[in-house]
């Protein structure tokens, strides 16, 4: 049984969204208007958060592309009072958006913030809904959605495999964000593989996790090199 | 007594509510959205290549049902290899945007009014046919102008025969990268934007260039940054950025130099003047590849003065830090740093050459490659070799259109302005206005913008008033096309046949094919297509030089010859992978196809071709001024400056005076023909205006389609959190001075104009820089992008690089105060 | 007293209303309960089965994608064409076939069964993986000799239970895009 992870290493990434924009692409996310953009109910499962330090001219600037951070103990999953989210068997925490009731107690409980509450229907002008993606679900007004590490990718490639009578090779199954990457900034995998490059890269000397101190145990790992300061 | 209409609705909504809570229970599985019919969910990937900037990386389409539904990289694309950016993810907003022209279209009611009328094809083809045709026949051919705002693949070479069969010299491109394409021109004798070897690189030194961002090829940039970082354990390069903004490209490097703005060139020299003085240039490349280094005898016997000695003299470190704000230390250790951490490479870009100096920029910068010997080496400056495509079949044209193509350009200036110029664009406008040389008659514009992208947009609005008929072949209603005639609207490259050569600042050639992801969205046509048809009505030997009936027929002509090339191989899939590492490293050429078929077949089927080896070492090639040598003293800048003095002179001694007077050079002798420092001009009183104006791109607004994508509307302002409009980049401590907060709207205020923005307070702020980012402020293009933020270009007076012509975008100072 | 009489009238004319109204309710209500087939599917043509089936005629020759793709795919014109270009008998339903044939339009055949949107449900995955026979899921839709006009109600609860019977994935996000 596969244990999903993720790996992305700060050092590569240049801060271009290519990321950001394929996920929108790929996950039929909705886009915002002005008006709802400024009231921060812009939907984005994967989103650039820019760090800067220090004071002009000595400035040191990261960017951390987030996607969900799939926990192995996941707050969201604890307050979820009708089991519309919760943590599978190959750790990724689900969202089941015919399941949710719009509580937004995940949302909050998330210390990420990585969750986002559906504040309007989605709506796009005729033309652009030919470019929705027919494998993912439209979620509607009233409901939590978040990064699902594309696992419509993976109900395909193993379907695929299955068929092929093969077992799922690493390069079947990545998520939208990694396989977009510029800079091969982001990895993905099987991290209880040992093989696998994401099992390798999280034991690596630059590792760290977001928020580590609160025991949620992320699979996203970053890697950087000196000092982390978070 | 009697059942009132009434009535019946009544019970008919009764009943109709019933009806459709059957409804529900009969079919309870459909969101809004998908309660279409049925359709298969038949999925097919197909070969295309991004032409949402010059990088042309390959893409695959996902197509499932008729429907393009995403974009990927394609793997076997050696610039991209299966990677993309942003703006290639975001080409559905393109392909699908709700605000293109989805048919022909003629004006109705007077120009710029905004009211049109949808026509069929036939009758816009006939139209413009028929101008053409008149123009032809009354021997005014040269009244023609075109401009291409994407000279480049299987479009330029259309227009450009289209032009030269029709007679007119008035085809124009956009002009961006002059002041660079003169510098590498000045000095090696080549017409092109350089490769920048970023891969193989121990030091890039970069000034202003924003290889991370808004790069002509930014997936393959990246990638090689990535590469430099984390791919080649134990050799990390150094990545120093300087520019007068913290950039994103400067946010990832190692270290960030604040440059005042203009002195990007002054910096330069000064870096030569620690590397001549510690004796630390490449003196094997300087005596083998350089002219003009030391100081040397002309024909006469004369001493003149080289570069060394031009540096010596003028560049000490005192006042080339006090000018650029740079310190010393700071000087003395890049300069160090770079003259020993070989291979190094100092890359300029538009950033450092928006100013009225910018070719002295651009040859102050480039000179430190010669310096340290990095041009034509591994990780330095490099050439790309043109992909070796079939030449067209050559035009014998008639006297009278020979007659016409004589005439001189609607761009030309009387007095030999702007002399280092292939091309004066900026002219264009007050030209028309002037109706000189002779009135412009007919304007096709082609992904060209000027009425929203030129500093100089009013002029063009009003000369677009002075041309009788406008085509616009754009499908989206941008601010020049509003004021055109008739609109003839091109598909976008998702829905056509093309063709993609890697941009020329790549150092491997790449052809890459693309194939129509889609057909029959809209009422669209794509212009290639157009101007063959448009050729064919021209008459029988018209016609006769475009035997193409389609634009993949032109595509399949084009690739005929790679067969016969003797170099390069079709893109493999990745098992084919370690033959071509081979092939790579050395050069070889393996024929593996027995026929042309066979080839081209394979050719169309994996999407194109490319040439992995690099030839170094080909001087011919690389250096290709009077001296086959870099020049420091470039003669060719000599050449073409006497001469126009010289003819100039002929007429009258003032001429020759006004003339060297205009260039507004304030070096003398053979100084002006080396690299060196002049003055920027700003415009704006220095204690009224107390802040020069930054104008940056972010990679998200970097082509013309940006704003009106919600998709980058969302992320283009990421770094400050600003999302659906512009912003003001200020300093704190200058901000705090002028009783400035974060998200105060204020005005910025040029001697041209004053706009209206949140100013946004930024530790990546020079004090007396203030920056905007370039794109949005649109007055067209659609509901996301019409009306939303402010265009900087609008504060930016009519300042030109006088040897360029290139607008000097950065030189206006402008005051800032709370709205 | 003119107020009077035309007050009477009002109040009888929506006596009346009340009373028709009503009976046509009351039709439809005893229409839903006697399982009056109103939101059914209505096919173009009443499409037999049986007796393509009995003319040996494959699951395969008309729906062609359900060994290959999520869908099972519709026959088009064409695939009817492929026997029909002359017609094989006499039937009503066959002559508006011939009529489609001969207009070149398309067949719009109604869509029966719809999985939820959130759901992705691959006829490859159980016909060639998990085995399962079609009847399982449309019953004995090969024997019908008039088109159904509803589905087989197929719950979650049915699916689920299937997997578990058969060792498939029951995680929700399995099924669930």
């Amino acid at each position: 049984m596969p244990r999903w992870g993720m790996v992305i290493d700060l050092d590569r990434c240049t801060g271009c969204q290519a990321c950001v924009v394929a996920c929108k692409a790929e996950n039929n996310i909705p886009f915002s208007s002005p008006k709802e953009a400024a009231r921060k109910r812009i939907i984005s499962w994967m989103s650039v958060l820019p760090m800067m330090e220090g004071e002009y001219p000595e400035l040191r600037a990261r960017f951390i592309p987030r996607p969900c951070m799939h926990c192995d103990n996941p707050p969201c999953v604890k307050v979820c009072p009708v089991g519309a989210t919760y943590k599978n068997r190959e750790g990724m925490v689900a969202q089941v958006y015919t399941q949710c009731i719009g509580c937004r107690y995940c949302t909050n409980n998330c210390p990420y913030t990585l969750k986002y509450f559906n504040w309007y229907t989605p709506e796009w002008p005729k033309e652009m809904e030919k470019y929705l993606n027919p494998d993912v679900s439209i979620r509607n007004k009233g409901v939590v959605e978040k990064c699902t590490f594309c696992h419509h990718r993976l109900q395909k490639a193993r379907e695929k495999a299955r068929v092929e009578n093969r077992p799922l090779k690493a390069d079947d199954y990545v998520p939208a964000c990694v396989q977009t990457c510029p800079t091969e900034a982001i990895y993905f995998g099987d991290l209880d593989d040992p093989k696998s490059v994401v099992a390798q890269l999280s034991k690596g000397p630059r590792v760290f996790r977001l928020l580590e101190e609160l025991g949620t145990e992320p699979k996203v790992f970053y890697l950087t090199e000196g000092e982390w300061h978070g | 007594m009697s059942l009132k209409r009434r009535d019946f609705l009544k019970i008919m909504g009764g009943s109709a509510l019933s009806f459709s809570l059957l409804d529900c229970t009969s079919g309870p599985y459909h969101s809004s959205l998908r309660k279409d019919q049925w359709s298969p969910m038949i999925e097919n990937w197909v070969q295309s290549i991004c032409q949402a900037c010059p990088g042309g990386c390959g893409i695959l389409v996902r197509v499932v049902d008729g429907k393009a539904v995403k974009i990927e990289g394609n793997p076997a694309h050696p610039v991209n290899r299966g990677r993309l950016c942003p703006v290639g993810q975001a080409g559905l907003q393109v392909l699908y945007n709700p605000d293109r022209i989805k048919a022909p279209m003629k004006k109705i009611g007077s120009r710029g009014s905004g009211e049109w009328q949808s026509i069929s094809w036939e009758e816009g083809l006939e139209t413009l046919f028929s101008k053409l045709k008149e123009l032809k026949n009354s021997g005014e051919a040269h009244k023609l102008v075109l401009m291409n705002g994407e000279k480049r693949g299987m479009m330029d070479e259309i227009f450009e025969r289209f032009m030269n069969v029709f007679g007119s010299p008035n085809y124009f491109g956009d002009d961006s990268n002059m002041s660079l394409i003169q510098a590498f021109y000045l000095t090696q004798g080549i017409d092109n934007l350089l490769a920048y070897d970023f891969e193989n690189s121990n030091y890039i030194l970069s000034f202003g260039s924003s290889f991370l961002s808004s790069w002509p090829s930014p997936v393959q940039s990246m990638r090689a940054y990535a590469f430099l970082r984390q791919g080649r354990p134990g050799k990390k390069a150094k990545i120093v950025q300087v520019e007068p903004r913290f950039s994103i490209t400067a946010s990832r490097s190692d270290s960030w130099i604040p440059v005042e703005p203009g002195t990007e060139g002054m910096l330069a020299l000064g870096i030569a003047y620690v590397i001549i003085k510690e004796r630390l240039y490449d003196r094997n490349f300087i005596e083998k590849f350089t002219f003009g280094f030391k100081d040397w005898k002309d024909k006469d016997g004369n001493t003149r003065s080289g570069f060394e000695s031009l540096v010596s003299n003028r560049y000490r470190l005192g006042p080339v830090s006090e000018t650029t704000g740079v310190s010393v230390d700071t000087i003395v250790s890049i300069a160090k740093e770079f003259a020993t951490n070989k291979p190094s490479v100092a890359v300029v870009d538009n950033n450092s050459t928006n100013y009225s100096n910018g070719l002295y920029n651009a040859l102050a910068i480039h000179s430190l490659n010669a310096l340290v010997g990095s041009i034509d080496v591994l990780g330095g400056v490099l050439a790309q070799r043109k992909v070796p495509l079939q030449n067209l079949p050559s035009v014998k044209i008639d006297e009278a259109t020979r007659k016409s193509l004589l005439q001189p350009r609607i761009d030309s200036s009387e007095n030999g302005r702007f002399p280092v110029a292939s091309s004066t664009p900026s002219l264009i406008p007050d030209n028309i206005l002037k109706g000189k040389p002779y009135p412009a008659n007919l304007l096709l514009l082609y992904k060209s913008n000027p009425v929203f992208s030129s500093p100089n947009s009013e002029g063009y609005r009003k000369a677009f008033g002075k041309i009788p008929f406008i085509v616009s072949f754009s499908s989206f209603m941008d601010e020049s096309t509003q004021y055109a005639d008739l609109v003839l609207p091109d598909k976008t490259y998702l829905e056509k046949w093309q063709y993609a050569e890697s941009s020329p600042v790549s150092k491997i050639s790449v052809l890459g094919i693309g194939k129509p992801a889609l057909e029959n969205l809209f009422n669209a046509k794509p212009t290639e297509d157009v101007m063959l048809d448009l050729a064919q009505r021209m008459g029988s030997s018209f016609a006769g030089y475009f035997p193409w009936r389609s634009s993949k027929d032109f595509l399949l002509y084009k690739i005929d010859n790679l067969f016969r090339a003797r170099r390069g191989v079709i893109f493999a899939d990745s098992f084919e992978e370690t033959q071509l590492r081979l092939l790579e490293e050395r050069g070889w050429w393996v024929p593996q196809f027995t026929s042309a078929r066979e080839f081209k077949d394979e050719l169309m089927r994996k999407g194109g071709w490319w040439d992995p080896a690099y030839g170094y070492g080909v001087r011919s090639f690389v250096f290709r001024s009077p001296s086959r040598r870099f020049e420091f003293y470039s003669q060719l800048f000599k050449e073409k400056i006497e001469k126009i003095a010289e003819d100039l002179g002929k007429g009258s001694k003032d001429k020759k005076e006004a003339f060297l007077n205009n260039l507004k050079i304030e070096a003398k002798g053979d100084d002006v023909f080396m690299p060196h420092y002049e003055e920027p001009r700003f415009k704006g009183d220095a204690k009224e205006y107390p802040l020069y104006l930054y104008i940056y791109q972010p990679l998200t607004l970097s082509n013309d389609h940006g704003a009106d994508q919600p998709w980058f509307q969302e992320i283009m302002g990421f770094h400050l959190n600003m999302t659906w409009e512009s912003w003001a980049e200020v300093n704190p401590h200058t901000a705090a001075e002028l009783g400035i907060k974060d998200n105060d709207l204020i005005w910025v205020e040029s001697d041209y104009g004053k706009l209206r923005v949140k100013a946004k307070i930024y530790q990546g702020a020079m004090p007396d820089v203030v920056s905007i980012p370039y794109g949005l402020g649109h007055k067209a293009l659609g509901r996301w992008a019409k009306n939303r933020g402010i265009n900087p270009i609008e504060l930016i007076p009519t300042e030109f690089d006088e040897l360029t012509g290139l607008a000097a975008r950065y030189s206006a100072r402008v005051k800032i105060y709370k709205a | 007293m003119n107020r009077s009489i035309l007050g009477r009238i009002k109040v009888s004319s929506s006596r009346i209303f009340i009373f028709f109204g009503g009976a046509i309710l009351l039709i439809i209500v005893l229409a839903v309960i006697l399982g009056f087939d109103w939101g059914g599917v209505r096919q173009p043509i009443a499409f037999n089965h049986k007796i393509h089936a009995e003319n040996d005629l494959e699951c395969l020759d008309c729906h062609p994608y359900y060994k290959e793709h999520a869908s099972s795919g519709k026959p088009t014109l064409e695939t009817c064409l492929s026997c029909h270009e002359e017609p094989l008998g006499e039937s009503k339903e066959e002559g508006k076939l011939i009529e489609y044939i001969k207009s070149g339009e398309e067949i719009d055949w109604e869509r029966l069964y719809r999985v939820p949107e959130d759901v992705y449900f691959s006829h490859r995955m159980h016909v060639i993986i998990g085995k399962i026979e079609c009847n399982i899921c449309h019953g004995d839709i090969g024997e019908s000799s008039r088109p159904p006009s509803k589905p087989l109600k197929i719950t979650m609860n049915k699916c689920m239970k299937c997997h578990e019977e058969k060792e498939a994935d029951n995680d929700c996000i399995a099924c669930h895009k």
